[in-house]
């Protein structure tokens, strides 16, 4: 008998392989006006297609590697390289290049985004005969001959597009409006990519799963980093219709949820609370990329020698629907919340976020199976000095749990093997945030591997400069049928 | 050996927090009442 | 460090001078924290802020150093800082910073 207890009924990623977007990352932009010469360092830095696809954390984020892999392989993992590139991808592939940023005059109803004529004939029927890309590809975008592109590329404000390191521009990307900061083609080529990756996320969606039809989405919740505006409303949104009309969902309606990196998990919560009022069935939560996050430690990774390991636009997106008897449930009694009183401190944070929704379940800590919260690749943060992001906060954990005495002292260190996971995600907040596990946490359920999974996010409020807290959100998603 | 505590009273503070570490706000109640004034305060946030 | 704080600490120091400011460090790991403390010490080792090249030499303790840990109201301490203590590498932070004070 179906009811409207919010399951999660499927879940899927996406990879876009973006190394000459990097330079339009907020670091790369910064360092390349203030340092010219930064660009040609840059681009020697950046890896191609093959070698991403053949980096293990990729394999893990499309689901052709499982996360207990990366316990298992030493680190640093940049130079071990799988021979082949995975194979299959259960969760969704990884996106070359040339393609994405043909997408993306795909999804640009404005035409700010022009091609090169040549370049559009050369991608167009590449984009038509993927299953995954075509549905996507059905509006022509704007072309440009290659006289028109040079012209284009001399106004004020517009930022060239490559393909492929070094060589001609592709296209061009023209600001909105001279006079409005949020329409310059800067903010708008950030805008794109987020709505492309998204879409390309809710698409990997629907190839993967069964029984979600493009036209059974009724809401999606976007949870991603960007801000969608004008001058008079900057961040008005709403990223979220823009990703379900680009995706084809004509049914369906969009709402943005906004919370630094936790976003993803008030997302679901709110869309598992939809399901179960009835206000709406099927809900995609959908976390598209974030172009400013490219290149974030690139200076140090070219000052160490080693690749610019955030040359990807990373988007995941997760169905909740009513039960179907199988699919793992949102347990919505026990979502951890961060009251204000709690303050900024993390161990603070984790007694909030996962102690107390234990307690209210009156389980032990025993009883859970997995916990999860910000899987940022090591690889990219260690050799920046910031240290491994994932360790840091199970060590802070379990010594929060040891303190309030629910585990020994003696089991601090070995918590996240327990009950943890490796990180392996782009540091992309928001989904680095719990939320890129979703897919690995269906299918360890689904082999009965796990019982259930506590998704935990984290919000740095203070980067905006309005309060000084954090924020965060917990959401225990189990087996179905316990 | 029992260190010396450093003296802050009369001295301008900086206080430069990091989220997975120690946040400035933290820094500044349990430094509260030792007769320094928070000149700057910051927390980064590395990801 | 992030080049806005270089800059707002290059003012203060310029204003108050050495011997009128402290600098408290809440860095998580012994990089983090050797970085800030060079940085307010001997300069800015990535030489891109404001404060490259430039040896403002201002006294600076992490808040786990035992100098700073003595000046602290032991019940604050404890509901505030020790559990944050237990679960970062405060010894290595300690000795990386008295490693550096040192020479």
């Amino acid at each position: 008998m179906p009811t409207n207890r919010p399951v999660i009924r499927g879940a899927a990623t996406s990879l876009a392989h973006t190394p000459t977007l990097v330079r339009y990352g907020s670091k790369p932009f910064r360092e390349a006006n203030a340092r010219p010469e930064f660009l040609a360092e840059l681009t020697r830095g950046l890896w191609g297609y093959d070698e991403a696809c053949r980096y293990l954390p990729n394999q893990v984020f499309i689901g052709s590697q499982s996360p207990a892999r990366l316990w298992e392989v030493e680190q640093p993992w940049f130079d071990k390289l799988a021979e082949a590139d995975g194979g299959d991808a259960p969760f969704g592939h990884i996106m070359e290049e040339r393609r994405f940023l043909a997408l993306l005059a795909c999804a640009d109803p404005f035409k700010h985004v022009l091609l090169r004529e040549r370049f559009w004939e050369e991608m167009g029927p590449v984009l038509a005969e993927s299953p995954l890309t075509a549905p996507l590809a059905s509006a022509a975008p704007a072309l440009l001959t290659d006289a028109q592109l040079d012209v284009a590329l001399e106004a004020s404000g517009s930022l060239p597009l490559f393909a492929g390191g070094e060589g001609a521009p592709v296209g061009v990307v023209k600001t909105g409006h001279s006079e409005d900061e949020a329409l310059s083609a800067a903010v708008l080529l950030e805008n794109l990519c987020c709505k492309v990756s998204g879409a390309l996320a809710v698409h990997e969606l629907l190839d993967h799963v069964d029984g979600l039809g493009v036209s059974d989405v009724d809401l999606v919740l976007s949870c991603s980093e960007e801000a969608v505006g004008d001058r008079y409303q900057r961040g008005g949104g709403n990223m979220a219709k823009a990703i379900t009309e680009f995706a084809g969902c004509d049914l369906g309606t969009g709402i943005d949820i906004k919370d630094f990196c936790a976003a993803p998990i008030p997302a679901m919560v709110i869309g598992a609370s939809l399901v179960e009022s009835g206000v709406f069935e099927n809900v995609v939560v959908v976390g598209g990329g974030s172009l400013p996050k490219l290149g974030m430690k690139s200076l140090y990774h070219l000052e160490q020698g080693i690749p610019v390991l955030e040359d990807a636009l990373s988007a995941v997106a997760v169905w909740i629907g009513r039960d179907d008897g199988r699919s793992p449930t949102v347990n919505l009694q026990a979502v951890g919340r961060h009251p204000v009183k709690a303050g900024a401190a993390l161990d603070k944070q984790f007694r909030e976020l996962v102690l107390e929704p234990l307690r209210r379940l009156e389980w032990g800590v025993d009883r859970l199976d997995r916990v999860v919260t910000e899987l940022h690749n090591p690889d990219i943060t260690v050799s920046a000095k910031a240290g491994d992001v994932a360790a840091r906060n199970y060590k802070m954990m379990a010594a929060m749990l040891a303190m309030a005495k629910e585990i020994d002292r003696s089991d601090i260190a070995s918590f996240a093997r327990a009950k943890g996971v490796c990180g392996y995600a782009p540091t992309q907040g928001h989904i680095a945030s719990g939320f890129v596990y979703v897919p690995h946490a269906l299918r360890e359920m689904a082999a009965g591997a796990i019982r259930n999974c506590m998704l935990v996010a984290r919000a740095s409020l203070f980067l905006g400069q309005m309060t000084e807290l954090t924020d965060g959100m917990s959401v225990l998603i189990e087996r179905n049928g316990g | 050996m029992t260190a010396q505590p450093i003296t802050l009273n009369g001295k301008k503070l900086i206080i430069l927090g990091e989220r997975d570490g120690v946040p400035a706000p933290v820094i500044e109640q349990a430094i509260a009442g030792l007769g320094g004034e928070v000149a700057y305060a910051a927390t980064q946030c590395f990801v | 460090m992030d080049l806005e704080d270089q800059g707002r600490i290059k003012e203060l120091a310029e204003e108050f001078g050495k011997d009128g400011i402290v600098v408290l460090l809440g860095a998580p790991t012994t990089e983090s924290s050797q970085v800030q403390f060079e940085t307010v010490t001997t300069g800015d080792p990535s030489y891109a802020g404001p404060l490259a090249g430039i040896e403002l030499g201002l006294p600076a303790y992490h808040v786990f150093e035992p100098h700073v840990k003595a000046a602290i109201d032991p019940d604050q301490y404890a509901e505030n800082i020790e559990i944050l203590e237990m679960g970062l590498d405060a010894d290595a932070i300690v000795d990386a910073l008295a490693g550096m004070r040192a020479g």
